[in-house]
């Protein structure tokens, strides 16, 4: 659909809030608790961190949870019995301030999870899920987005992406058809307006590269020994999976009481040394470096090829959380001039 | 800083070694750890306050497999974490050469262990005021309020791992966490799972935690992990006299005992 | 509503307390049956994280029992083992687990008395206590909700 452009007052976004917790639905907004600001769920504007620039984790736990359930077992003296998972109770979720680039991350998680079968579990959650984006006022040092395709004020994956134009002022652009069932809902909280340029309310990330270069870099950088230099201080954790808006690798586990049992999925990194480890002993990713490698080219090489999306969105989120400061848009500029 | 560099470039001008590991300028303010090969690149090393990362880990990852001779700029946890390391027959004093520096960045030349040890022996010992004003603080909890309060609290774990993947402690080929046959502790992060995996973690550092501080300082979500092996390293001072980093021929407290330890709990 | 019976988990070493089990039965000497005796080589192979194990298995309480010091079949597994207690009561002490509902024991391969005892009033001790819930509720919240 074509971008309806309105006005929403900051008292208005309140009351929005609030009507949106009294129908029932699930408000997720970054909330500072702890010292460390992350998605948590709301029912009043008064709670939210709009100040951050990202939440250490991204939004991507609303439809791709740490750990979920996928199906239950139980052995009975006759016969067992298995239960899917019921994808209809899910509730309808709308994660509100999550910024351009999270929004952005829902696209290729969704390509991921449709690749060949449409996961069920996911989808019945996206569906459910309305994203209410603000754009970045500001940018840090780790921020890249302008060189992956995004920007500050990015549409794309947003239902309704709200740009502060002033102090009591956002100005709202309405993306698709969830984001307008809400304006539908509230159109008295929503104030006409023309278009506005949003350039001059927006942060300014310089962009450094661009993912299509990397892609094309990487067609011959397989065998370099850049991925041993980049990755000499990689610890080996797993903690830029984990907070990547985009990475969707996950584990099936089960666990089981007595005649009981569940099946659930859990997140795996391809950082880990098991994440690769057959039966036999064999693993084809002995080393950090190769995993290293691994991720840049999933992301900027695997995945461009099979699901026509880059896995990147320039949130920075991986540098922020490593330990060892491995800075992604330092390294991936790095690629791009070798 | 100076007198660092010109130390780090002769060891390297005159092969006595092939590699330094010390601190480059990161993002931003940040310090990242680095690795230099060539006298030339030690123009970039640094040091400031914001040099915590605990450098001693890198001597048990790959990139050190295959070099024979390391030099490490080591403040005192460094310099704790490789005796420590060296009382658990992980690295040989011929392998490594240990330039000391002080926490405030003062240089302190080339120690071997026996310098190492009288250097460590010097440092503050035991728990911090804040630390210890936490650990009596959750001790005074209610027990089932305790318990609560570290479910809460490991709830928020995703099990990333960086707390062990950045513990120099941590050196298992295989750790305990990866038995998968049967499944040991859950894979999940879900609560069980988490508290499990601390509890796990917790004791198995036992008598070996330097208190470097590197797992919490590694924890995207800034758990308070670290408090766990503290506790436990105070634990172990008080019933063993025993702790961790200052003696490379140490009997870690869990795998040495005493006719007289205690026994007033059993039976 | 019968009266609550407690759960009980005991870890044992084959040498010992192990045969001390055996000859508190083979001495006809009656004891609770709540029990549920597990085997191992030595104390010193009784990991702590099959304590929380049983825990999260739904025991109510748990008895570990070796050799006497300087009886181990092994010189000195039971020693280490001693250690390992003594640290890990102190961290399920820190982290809110009972340690009421773990008891350890020494008790030699004559002391079937001795074991019949230790048992008894680990059961009076634990039916005092009640149910132990948090630890099992935790476990199994992922399996049944």
């Amino acid at each position: 659909m074509e971008i309806v452009n309105k006005l929403l007052d900051k008292s208005a976004l309140s009351a929005l809030i609030e009507r949106l917790s009294k129908s029932g639905k699930e408000v997720y907004a970054p909330v500072k608790e702890n010292g460390i600001t992350d998605f948590a769920k709301i029912d009043t504007i008064d709670t939210i961190d709009f100040d951050c620039i990202t939440t250490i984790q991204s939004a991507k736990s609303l439809v791709f949870p740490r750990v979920e359930n996928i199906l239950s077992y139980k052995k009975t003296s006759e016969d067992i019995v298995v239960k899917n998972v019921d994808i209809t109770a899910f509730p309808e979720v709308v994660a509100l301030g999550t910024r351009p680039c999270d929004a952005a991350g829902f696209i290729p998680l969704d390509a991921i999870f449709c690749t060949d079968n449409a996961d069920e579990i996911f989808n019945a959650r996206l569906k459910k899920l309305t994203i209410i984006s603000i754009s970045c006022k500001k940018a840090d040092e780790y921020c890249f987005c302008t060189s992956v395709n995004g920007n500050p004020g990015n549409t794309a994956g947003s239902d309704i992406l709200l740009t502060e134009i002033s102090d009591s002022t956002y100005f709202a652009e309405i993306v698709s058809e969830k984001g307008k069932a809400i304006f539908d809902a509230n159109t008295d909280l929503f104030k006409e307006t023309a278009a506005i340029d949003k350039t001059p309310h927006l942060a300014e990330v310089k962009q450094e590269f661009t993912a299509e270069a990397i892609n094309e870099k990487l067609n011959t950088l397989f065998e370099s020994d850049i991925w041993d230099k980049q990755s000499m201080r990689c610890v080996g954790c797993g903690a830029c999976a984990y907070v990547c808006p985009a990475c969707g690798c996950f584990d099936i586990q089960d666990e089981n009481k007595g005649n009981k049992g569940i099946r659930h999925r859990c997140w795996d990194s391809c950082g880990f040394g098991l994440f690769t480890l057959h039966t036999s002993g064999h693993n084809p990713r002995e080393k950090q470096s190769q995993r290293w490698r691994q991720r840049i080219f999933h992301k900027f090489s695997y995945q461009p090829v099979q699901q026509k999306q880059f896995g990147c969105v320039g949130c920075g989120r991986c540098s922020r959380a490593c330990p060892a400061d491995m800075n992604i848009a330092e390294h991936l500029k790095e690629i791009a001039v070798n | 800083m100076e007198e660092i560099k010109k130390i780090a470039k002769q060891l390297l001008s005159e092969n006595k070694v092939q590699m330094v590991i010390g601190f480059e300028k990161g993002t931003a303010n940040k310090v990242r750890p680095a690795f230099f090969t060539k006298p030339d690149d030690v123009e970039k090393l640094i040091y400031n306050e914001a040099c915590i990362h605990n450098l001693a880990l890198y001597l048990k990852k790959d990139i050190c497999h295959h070099v024979s001779n390391v030099a490490i700029v080591a403040n005192p946890n460094v310099v704790r974490s490789i005796i420590q390391l060296a009382s658990e027959n992980q690295v040989k004093e011929e392998k490594v050469t240990i330039i000391g520096i002080s926490f405030e960045g003062k240089s302190i030349g080339i120690l071997d262990f026996k310098a190492a040890e009288e250097f460590a022996k010097t440092q503050p010992k035991g728990l911090k005021p804040e630390d210890r004003a936490f650990i009596e603080k959750v001790q005074a909890m209610p027990m089932e309020e305790r318990f609560n309060y570290w479910v809460e609290t490991f709830s928020t774990c995703v099990k990333c791992y960086a707390c062990r993947a950045s513990c120099p402690m941590c050196y298992c080929g295989k750790c305990n966490v990866e038995t998968n046959n049967p499944q040991w502790i859950p894979v999940a992060s879900h609560k069980y799972g988490n508290l499990e995996w601390h509890i796990m973690r917790a004791m198995h550092l036992a008598g070996r935690c330097i208190n470097c501080g590197e797992c919490t300082r590694a924890c995207p979500v800034d758990i308070p992990l670290n408090m766990l092996s503290y506790m436990l390293t105070d634990f172990v001072m008080d019933e063993f006299h025993a702790e961790a980093g200052l003696s490379a021929t140490y009997a870690p407290a869990l795998s040495s005992y005493t006719n007289i330890d205690k026994e007033n709990f059993i039976k | 509503m019968s009266e609550f019976e407690p759960k009980i988990v005991a870890f044992v070493c084959n040498w010992c307390t192990y045969a001390g089990a055996d000859l508190t039965g083979t001495s006809r000497i009656k004891y609770s049956s709540n029990v549920r005796i597990v085997r191992f080589p030595c104390t010193g192979r009784i990991d702590y994280m099959l304590l929380t194990k049983a825990f999260a298995g739904g025991a109510d309480g748990i008895i570990v029992s070796g050799c006497h010091p300087n009886d181990c079949h092994y010189t000195s597994g039971n020693f280490y083992a001693r250690r390992r207690w003594m640290v890990f009561r102190r961290l399920c002490d820190f982290m809110g687990i009972d340690t009421r509902r773990i008891i350890f024991s020494w008790v030699s391969a004559a002391e079937g008395a001795k074991w019949a005892q230790i048992v008894n009033s680990a059961n009076e001790e634990f039916k005092k206590l009640g149910p132990y819930e948090n630890y099992h509720k935790l476990s199994t919240q992922e399996i049944f909700e």
